[in-house]
């Protein structure tokens, strides 16, 4: 009987710390949310992914599957065009990822709204919005001079 | 029962008139002097037998099952406060869903359950009850814990289990870390093995 | 270890009660028995006769058959001369016949059988046993008849 309370305590333990998990609908962004359902654009929500040992955030990613999915998105984050320079690395297949940070104060769009900060990382190879929902400015600060190299990151 | 007599003093020894006259005499007389004999030449050989080759542990090792007692359940009291305290240090920084919270909750449970346990059985071991010290005033906020089904009716070997447990898990919430994207919007594996590798070239790509 | 000493052909007396007389085996309880006096020793007050506990605790080891060897606290190297004497000893036909006799008995009856032999007063086996005098005296009666009928059977 001590044995097998004992294993069931770790094993409970085991599957509480490593079992995957899907957020419900309702408790992802309302970023998700709102694109979830929208035609070209694919949505996806991570909850606290983590960029180091100390900082998790939470993760929209935002993927145009066709043009009027990136044109839609482009259109809702005021994403400007690429520099013709910028064109040019991209048509080589290279990606230059720009990042504007969206504080909560200077944005009145509600959907971004629901976090202290957010950051938006735009890829115009691969058309795709990644926003990092930061709580502070410290946080966002990391993410936008975040060092791979040094990370931990396990996926 | 005379050719009874006859065949069983044939078959033992010739010094075996005890025995023979036990036939007709109360046995155990005879029987008390052969023993007496036997007992005499076991005196003789313990005598002989050299018991400074006995080593025998220091008294300190050896201590009274009561003592033994009350020390272990004193240190099982001890464990639990320390992984209780560890627990609220560690649910800061390791605990990341609700999932996580309700099972830490449920693990300090069963260590405040320990402990108190623990605490019963330390002053169940006292010899005195009767004598009113310092310490027993904490009796009656114990016997709040005796109810009719009781928790405590389980042997206490299952309350160790239970504690050694709860360390072991603190030390995995300490050593397994939380998997990137466990919790996300979608569940297949390929999709979150997509998405992870995008918002990591994204970060690591951010200029 | 001076109780161990004026104890050892108490000890040794029980141990081929208890056994089949083998050396092993004797070695054995012997060692057992060491272990709980050893373990107990601190507990006693001088309530009862020093031989009287001695028997008690043999008692209780033999008949329950408890292995204190994990916990033991002493160290008994082999020594076999001791051992293959009271085997030796035990191997006399008359004392054969007498274990043999002794062997039917219950332990129960094997122990007080022991402390009668030994003229144990009647008081005495029954604080080593934990009975009334009254329960002794009756039980010896009852264990001569049983020792008459089976000598008379053997």
């Amino acid at each position: 009987m001590p044995a097998i309370i004992f294993l069931a305590i770790v094993l409970v333990a085991l599957a509480v710390r490593l079992w995957p998990r899907t957020v419900p609908f309702d408790q992802c962004s309302d970023l998700y949310q709102r694109y979830a359902a929208v035609d070209g654009v694919d949505a996806t929500f991570i909850k606290d992914y983590k960029v180091n040992d100390t900082v998790f955030v939470d993760v929209t990613l935002l993927e145009a599957t066709d043009s009027m999915g990136w044109a839609t998105l482009k259109k809702d984050f005021e994403v400007p065009n690429a520099t013709p320079i910028a064109q040019q690395f991209i048509d080589n297949g290279e990606d230059l990822i720009s990042v504007k940070l969206i504080p909560k104060s200077t944005t009145t769009d509600t959907l971004l709204n629901s976090y202290p900060n957010n950051v938006l990382a735009i890829s115009h190879l691969n058309r795709t919005l990644t926003v990092f929902h930061t709580k502070n400015e410290d946080e966002a600060h990391t993410v936008i001079h975040y060092n791979f190299d040094k990370s931990t990151n396990p996926k | 029962m005379n050719q009874k007599v006859n065949n069983t003093s044939e078959r033992l020894p010739l010094n075996n008139t005890i025995l023979s006259k036990a036939q007709y005499g109360d046995p155990l007389d005879e029987l008390m002097t052969a023993w007496q004999q036997h007992s005499d030449r076991i005196e003789q050989i313990a005598g002989q037998h050299d018991l400074s080759h006995i080593k025998l542990a220091p008294r300190l090792l050896v201590l009274s099952s009561r003592r033994r007692r009350i020390l272990s359940s004193l240190a099982m009291a001890l464990v639990c406060l320390a992984a209780i305290v560890g627990m609220v240090i560690l649910r800061q920084h390791y605990i990341s869903d609700i999932f996580e919270q309700l099972f830490f909750a449920f693990l300090a449970l069963l260590l405040f359950v320990t402990l108190i346990h623990s605490l019963r059985q330390t002053f169940s071991c006292r010899p005195s009850r009767r004598h009113t010290t310092p310490l027993s005033v904490l009796r009656f906020p114990l016997s709040v814990f005796r109810f009719p089904f009781s928790v405590f009716r389980f042997p206490f070997s299952v309350y160790r289990a239970a504690v050694i447990a709860s360390v072991v898990v603190l030390f995995l919430f300490l050593a397994i870390p939380v998997q990137n994207g466990r919790a996300m919007s979608h569940g297949s594996p390929s999709h979150r093995s997509a998405a992870l590798t995008s918002v990591s070239f994204v970060l690591s790509h951010i200029q | 270890m001076e109780m161990l000493r004026r104890s050892d052909s108490t000890i040794f007396k029980i141990c081929l009660m208890f056994t089949d007389r083998d050396p092993k085996n004797v070695k054995d309880m012997y060692q057992d028995i060491v272990c709980s006096l050893w373990e107990s020793w601190p507990r006693f007050r001088g309530q009862c006769k020093e031989n009287t506990w001695v028997y008690s605790i043999a008692f209780n080891t033999a008949v329950s058959q408890v292995r204190h060897r994990s916990l033991s606290p002493m160290f008994l190297p082999l020594d076999d001369d001791t051992y293959n004497n009271l085997a030796e000893e035990s191997h006399n036909s008359l004392i054969e016949r007498l274990y043999e006799l002794i062997d039917r008995l219950s332990p129960p009856d094997k122990a007080l059988l022991l402390l009668y032999l030994d003229r144990v007063p009647a008081r005495e086996m029954g604080l080593a046993l934990g009975i009334t005098e009254a329960a002794v005296n009756h039980r010896i009666e009852r264990i001569k008849d049983k020792l008459r009928a089976l000598n008379s059977e053997l």
